[in-house]
């Protein structure tokens, strides 16, 4: 009973916590709004100026929810790998599905030049959607790999080295691809690199929130047979756990999650690893029962909470995302390597 | 008795005020010659018996100098008294460069025998380069970053062209005992200023004069240009780049591009910001400050002009400009005009680009050299 108080306790106060950080990013960023004009624009008033209505509606308010869908894939995606791998410094980019999607992004930028499509076929399409579908096609081609291996390989920790593996070898086809490409071209792909909520638009964001939302989806499916993965394959298998499904189902809702946050936001770093551990404290719990609604909950808190502070105004201008987020998922790490018992 | 003391203290005082304008004139003629560079912020020469000795100022560190050569002409005996830097037998024979920038300074002054390797020699559009590159008698060095160092021991040149950044070393070539000439040109804020190193390098090379008159002519060029804005009553405000990323890098109220606004007769709305390089703000912010800007000038590299819905794919924000709507948004394709190639030495061409953008009427029937208007479908 008390143990279900205290959840109860915790879930409250997260969801205070990301109403809080959310309407916070409303009323944050380089341009003062007075208070009741941003309450006006987001009852659907009209703003005192026009560009108010702008920032509020084409750029805080996608930003913020961008922000939360994607924390909530990154930490969802980590918690499967770590539970799958039972591997504490397990994340979304493990598999090589991050990196993936960064050679998809990079041959769209550096080797096509922006554009994909041309005098072949009839369509073009360029700017930012050319580097979303650059970043699906680089991580589904990975996720397949994966998968492929996945059948032919038993052990999680071989395929896990499979991941890294094609990390390396992704990572050296972008450096090489960087160094032929053009500096506005490498320009470019850097600051891609950093991560950033802001790129996706009013009108794109319901494919966004979507393509994250069927990768959760899938995820509840698995929160039975995670638990009993928990004990170990060979006692999973004894309660009658279909482990290759489990593992299909999982590789492809993680690769989903990881792929669309990337796609749409860049690599972005550390909320993937550290937020999954940060739940677990919270809760004190490894039953993902509970476990994923507050990885959730914690992942879009973490996101929006760095995203809040990246568009605080300073005088230097803006901040990288992934400036922001190792400050708070280093310590995090740090903290669970030296308590080291307490994963499970 | 006291009359003798005033006629000793009158004469003193004269002696000592001939002496003192002496010193003066000593002075004023090495000031005379180190003044003759007008524009360049980073760099003073002066003249001495036998040699020149030029300074490069550090421009992260304003109190102290980055490196000073003294240059004394090659065959000539060294001068006794030598001031202390690092001594350059000119003209300089054999040298290797870090950027296309200094390929293209070399280009100009009729250097191409003298330039023996270069480094990222893919970003180099410079015929002489290319084919120097194709039949070996220039090198690849590779990165700028980290350059082939044993290529360069082997080509053994007199000195090595190179832009150094902010606490930044230059690794192992800084220990092979070769002259580094360190050309901090980039870090010039007015057009004209950066134009004028190409006398620095006309130093090293025995091109005094061919480069003073390249630099004067394009003086003159772009002031005459200056000239022309100079009496308009309606300067339209401009907005400059894009976003990338969660960033929108725009111009400092103090850099090269501010000044070049300026100089073209357009109102720069962040004139009064201290910055001398880019700075990165929020899209809001370049939405509050320029949502009403009458003109959007942009640089990008594609293999094809951009239009209108190009830009608006790129970032639906894009669209609240006053300046997407109105349609005035000039564009430069990097990738297909040598923009960055010739920046560093015609600072009057892309003056009169501007101008033409802001005040068209003032330039009727002139064709632009790098900017157009940005296209209003792409299958124009």
């Amino acid at each position: 009973m008390r143990g279900r108080k205290r959840l109860i306790i915790i879930i409250v106060a997260l969801f205070s916590g990301l109403l809080l950080v959310f309407f916070s990013s409303m009323f944050t960023g380089s341009v003062k709004i007075p208070f009741n004009e941003i309450f006006r624009i987001l009852t659907g008033g009209e703003a005192d100026k026009y560009s108010w209505g702008i920032i509020i509606l084409q750029s805080r308010l996608p930003q913020a929810i961008t922000a939360m869908f994607a924390g909530a894939a990154l930490a969802v995606s980590g918690l499967m790998l770590q539970t799958i791998f039972r591997n504490p410094l397990a994340g979304p980019s493990i598999l090589g599905i991050e990196a993936g999607a960064s050679l998809g992004v990079a041959v769209v930028m550096l080797f096509l030049g922006g554009t994909i499509g041309g005098s072949m076929v009839n369509i073009t399409i360029t700017g930012y959607m050319a580097i979303v579908i650059g970043a699906i096609a680089g991580a589904a081609l990975v996720l397949a790999i994966i998968i492929l291996f996945s059948t032919l390989v038993r052990s999680n920790i071989m395929l896990l080295i499979i991941g890294i593996m094609l990390s390396y070898i992704t990572s050296s086809v972008i450096s090489l691809l960087n160094y032929f490409a053009s500096a506005e071209g490498v320009f470019s792909y850097t600051i891609w690199g950093m991560g950033n909520f802001s790129s996706v638009s009013l009108k794109q964001l319901p494919l966004f929130c979507g393509l994250i939302f069927v990768g959760l989806t899938i995820t509840v499916f698995l929160v039975k047979p995670l638990n009993a993965l928990l004990l170990g394959e060979l006692y999973a298998k004894n309660l009658g756990v279909k482990v290759s499904r489990v593992r299909f189902l999982l590789l492809l809702s993680t690769g989903i999650l990881t792929a669309v946050s990337t796609a749409f936001c860049g690599p972005v770093s550390f909320i993937g690893l550290a937020v999954p551990h940060i739940a677990r404290l919270f809760i004190g719990s490894s039953n993902h029962k509970i476990l994923l609604p507050v990885t959730i909950f914690t992942g879009s808190f973490m996101a929006l909470l760095c995203n809040l502070i990246i568009s605080m105004p300073t005088n230097a201008g803006i901040i990288p995302l992934n400036a922001i987020t190792p400050v708070f998922g280093v310590p995090v790490i740090l903290y669970v390597i030296i308590r080291g018992k307490n994963f499970q | 008795m006291k009359q003798r003391y005033i006629y000793f203290l009158i004469v003193v005082l004269l002696t000592g005020g001939c002496n003192w304008t002496n010193g003066n004139k000593k002075e004023g003629r090495e000031k005379e010659i180190s003044s003759s560079i007008v524009y360049a912020r980073w760099f003073t020469v002066k003249k001495g018996d036998g040699y020149t000795c030029v300074n490069v100022r550090n421009p992260w560190d304003t109190t102290r100098s980055l490196h000073r050569y003294v240059l004394v002409q090659r065959g000539m005996d060294l001068p006794e008294n030598l001031p202390e830097g690092t001594l350059i037998r000119t003209p300089l024979e054999k040298v290797v460069v870090y950027s296309s920038v200094h390929c293209g300074i070399m280009d100009a002054l009729g250097l191409e025998k003298v330039l023996a390797g270069v480094c990222e020699s893919r970003y180099v559009d410079i015929e002489f380069v290319k084919n120097g590159l194709k039949n070996g008698r220039i090198s690849d060095l590779g990165e700028a970053s980290s350059p082939d160092v044993e290529k360069i021991i082997d080509i053994a040149p007199d000195a090595i062209i190179a832009s150094p950044l902010e606490n930044m070393g230059y690794g192992r070539i800084e220990k092979i005992g070769i002259p580094l000439i360190e050309s901090i040109d980039y870090m010039e804020v007015t057009p004209l200023g950066r134009a004028e190193w190409i006398r620095f390098y006309g130093l090293f090379f025995g091109r005094e004069h061919g480069a003073d008159s390249i630099f004067y002519a394009t003086a003159h060029s772009y002031n005459s240009i200056k000239e022309i804005v100079k009496n308009v009553k309606f300067k339209p405000t401009v907005i400059s780049e894009t976003k990338s990323g969660s960033v929108w890098y725009i111009p400092g109220g103090r850099s090269y591009m501010a000044n070049l606004f300026e100089d073209a007769g357009a109102n720069y709305p962040w004139r009064d910001n201290r910055n001398s390089g880019s700075v990165p703000v929020s899209f809001e912010t370049v939405l509050e400050f320029g949502e009403n800007a009458d003109i959007w000038v942009m640089k990008y590299n594609k293999s094809k002009d951009m239009c209108y819905d190009d830009l608006k794919n790129e970032y639906s924000g894009y669209e609240y400009f006053s300046a997407f709507k109105k349609r005035t948004i000039f564009a430069c394709n990097t990738g297909k005009v040598p923009y960055y190639e010739e920046l560093p030495i015609h600072p009057d061409y892309i003056l009169k680009d501007l101008v033409w953008v802001f005040h068209p009427e003032l330039l009727t029937g002139y064709v632009p050299r790098y900017y157009k208007k940005m296209l209003i479908t792409g299958n124009e």
